[in-house]
């Protein structure tokens, strides 16, 4: 049988498919169970949300009319559910009224634009740590490594947080303590920073993409590491051609200059983790019989630790960070409360301090469904990486003739 | 059926088989297992490490009250009423009377890290015990009876898993009025009912096939005896193990969540960084004495309780094990 080569060869696969469908129906059906139980929980706090809106006590019976607290509970629950999926999440009660779904679309870019490449640094940096240090076996280099993974990873986040700060921001000046920009440079511009932040993210992800492209193109080439050195190069220039041509660069540049701090200290907190559980899988299966072969048929040191070992290692890792990520999320929000980083866990602190439920159901609804989302994706990919997954959780029998 | 046993030829020559009672046997076979047990997690120099940071912080608790009863006064030292009028400006640096120096409130900083031992134990052992029954509880429930319980159990923990625990908890904290006690069962709850239980149930599926479940049911043991009486005691270990990762969790949420003064609790080492950060000395490293000690703590007890963890995981995860 021909194979026909396609970027979504992996819906050929029948398993793959309705694995894909079984999953997606349960995510839906997670979402609607958590917005009812976020439902409740604003139904059963034991106050009266009119109580919480500043107006004159004259208005309140008009206003309990106006926001729908007189209807009966089951008509409040559908309208809850309805604006939900038709993405209202009502009015703030404190910052002038402003719709929630309006705050999120200038803080969220900011929360991803952290919390992206610090999971994936921190997931990729542990992974390549742990790789090394298993397979080398040096005694002094596996407790070292060990120890600082440990103490990076239990360290208490607003502590590590301030020490970089007082540090690198305070004692060396190389970079600001906080905030997200310095007021001097943008004044007099009409750019957002949330269109930057859509920007650079999409940068990364583009360049990414583009990077693994040229990393599977010259992987059978003889001279590969010349070519993915010319490739990656390219890349780089390309992008920061593109970035000084639009004129943002600067706006770009001061974003970035931000964003290290917080960004190394969720890189330092994540990548202790990994890097221990990928060192631990990769000694257990370093004992296989199948390296014995594979360093038997005289394949290369490299080879056998990438396509042998490493490869089947890598699955309860992913596993593990797909459980991680909320940790992650939240570890972010802490971050940010740190360094005053205006994204999503900024808002909710000073929406918790306000009693602003609006934007506290928001947060929590809107955090909640995208990690929902992510554990979908990073679930669907570890099926296609690994297919004994796919059926694993199916009723019927998988086996057709 | 001892009969067979004991007048078999092979167990005839030694002295175990004919007179030993059976619970000393049993007794016996308990103490080769935790010897066993022990040699293997000594072998490993990480969890004697964490075991060692325990028992530092576990006699800091003891310490405590002695000192109080004796050398300290209570005017000065006690750790959330007292203060020190002797000294003009405060917070002071470390001196012979006060090692660790005194807060912006006048208060001693060693007290302070001692009472908050106490309350980062008591939380992390609650948080693990809750976690533990729940779990354990329904890991088995969930392998023994599958089918429709085993999924109803199952889409629980993908909704758990999804919930951002610190997040819920800062919006709890701050509406109602969360205690110690409160935030110990929330924390086990949660964490409990998400990947422990997923990882428990999973291990609960490989004692449900052995031959001694289906002995057991042969003999009449109802669903509920072998559920707690052979499913159970099996999974114990592995709960175990996750009993410590909750107590790092637990210690370290509590942290999070005082320091940024949303929970009520009098004293603890995350309120001692609040108390700090309320006055305005939260960058000054001239003041170190303020956020180093309850941090370094938080930092080392949660890094001893990964570490023990960690150290079992290679006794207990059948995974990793190396016998």
């Amino acid at each position: 049988m021909e194979i026909c080569f396609h970027p979504f060869m992996f819906l050929d696969d029948i398993e793959m498919a309705r694995y894909i469908v079984r999953r997606l129906i349960r995510a839906a059906i997670t979402l609607l169970v958590f917005q009812t139980i976020l439902f409740l929980l604003i139904h059963a706090l034991p106050w009266d949300a009119v109580d919480l809106i500043r107006v004159p006590s004259a208005y309140k019976p008009g206003l309990r009319r106006a926001l729908g607290l007189d209807l009966p509970l089951w008509e409040q629950y559908s309208i809850w559910m309805r604006s939900f999926f038709t993405g209202d999440l009502g009015k703030s009660f404190q910052l002038g009224r402003t719709p929630v779904m309006s705050l999120f679309e200038a803080r969220a870019p900011r929360t991803l634009l952290l919390f992206l490449p610090g999971a994936f640094m921190g997931f990729g940096l542990g992974l390549w740590l742990g790789k090394y240090i298993a397979w080398l076996r040096k005694g002094w280099l596996e407790l070292s490594a060990s120890v600082t993974g440990v103490i990076f990873y239990t360290a208490f986040a607003p502590w590590l947080a301030f020490v970089i700060v007082a540090v690198f921001a305070l004692g060396l000046k190389w970079m600001p303590p906080e905030n997200i920009i310095n007021p001097n440079i943008w004044a007099g511009t009409t750019v957002l920073t949330e269109t930057i932040a859509w920007y650079l993210l999409s940068t990364v992800a583009i360049g990414f993409l583009i990077a693994l492209v040229v990393w599977r193109v010259t992987q059978r080439k003889a001279m590969r590491h010349l070519f993915r050195l010319g490739g990656f190069s390219l890349i780089v220039a390309l992008t920061a051609y593109l970035w000084l041509v639009s004129g943002l660069a600067l706006f770009a540049l001061d974003m970035l200059h931000h964003l290290v701090l917080p960004l190394v200290t969720l890189i330092l907190l994540t990548f202790g983790e990994t890097m221990l559980l990928m060192r631990a899988t990769m000694i257990d299966v370093l004992a296989d019989d199948h390296v014995l072969t594979a360093r038997a048929k005289g394949l290369s040191s490299h080879q056998v630790m990438e396509r042998h070992v490493a490869r089947l290692a890598i699955f309860p890792v992913f596993a593990r960070f797909i459980v991680q990520l909320p940790l992650v999320i939240v570890g972010s929000f802490v971050i940010e409360k740190a360094f005053f980083w205006q994204g999503m866990g900024e808002l909710l602190f000073r929406a918790v301090d306000t009693y602003d439920v609006p934007v506290v159901m928001g947060i929590l609804s809107v955090v909640g469904a995208l990690i929902l989302v992510f554990h979908v994706m990073l679930d669907i990919i570890a099926a296609w990486l690994d297919p004994r997954l796919r059926v694993s959780f199916s009723l019927s029998s998988p086996q057709k003739s | 059926m001892t009969d067979i046993i004991t007048k078999s030829p092979a167990l005839q020559t030694t002295p175990l088989a004919t007179d030993i009672p059976v619970w000393r046997v049993r007794l016996r076979l308990l103490w080769r297992g935790i010897r066993t047990n022990v040699a293997l997690f000594t072998e490993n120099p990480i969890g004697l490490v964490g075991l060692a940071i325990i028992v530092v912080f576990a006699s800091l608790i003891v310490i405590h009250p002695i000192l109080m009863k004796s050398v300290w006064d209570r005017n000065v030292y006690d750790p959330v009423l007292g203060i020190d009028l002797a000294i003009p400006f405060h917070p002071a640096p470390p001196s012979p009377e006060h090692l660790l120096g005194t807060d912006p409130l006048g208060r001693d900083v060693l007290s302070q890290l001692m009472h908050g031992t106490r309350s980062a134990f008591i939380l992390g052992s609650l948080a693990a015990i809750v976690n533990f029954i729940v779990a354990t509880t329904i890991g088995a429930i969930a392998a023994y009876f599958s089918g429709v319980v085993d999924s109803i159990f199952m889409r629980i923990a993908d909704l758990v898993l999804m919930m951002p625990v610190i997040t819920i908890l800062i919006v709890l904290g701050s509406l109602l009025n969360l205690e110690m006690l409160h935030l110990a069962i929330v924390i086990g709850i949660l964490s409990g009912l998400g990947g422990t239980t997923i990882i428990i149930k999973s291990q609960a599926l490989t004692i449900k096939v052995r031959t001694y479940i289906e002995a057991a049911r042969v003999a009449g043991g109802n669903d509920f005896h072998i559920i707690f009486k052979h499913i159970v005691p099996n999974l114990l270990p592995l709960s175990f193990l996750y009993m410590t990762f909750t107590v790092s969790a637990a210690i370290a949420i509590e942290a999070v969540l005082s320091f940024f003064g949303i929970l009520n609790i009098r004293m603890s080492w995350g309120v001692m960084i609040h108390t700090t950060q309320y006055a305005g000395y939260l960058l000054d490293m001239s003041k170190w004495w303020l956020i180093f000690p309850s941090s370094v703590s938080i930092s080392l007890l949660t890094a001893a309780f990964y570490l023990v963890g960690r150290a079992l995981d290679e006794i207990v995860n059948p995974r990793l094990r190396k016998r």
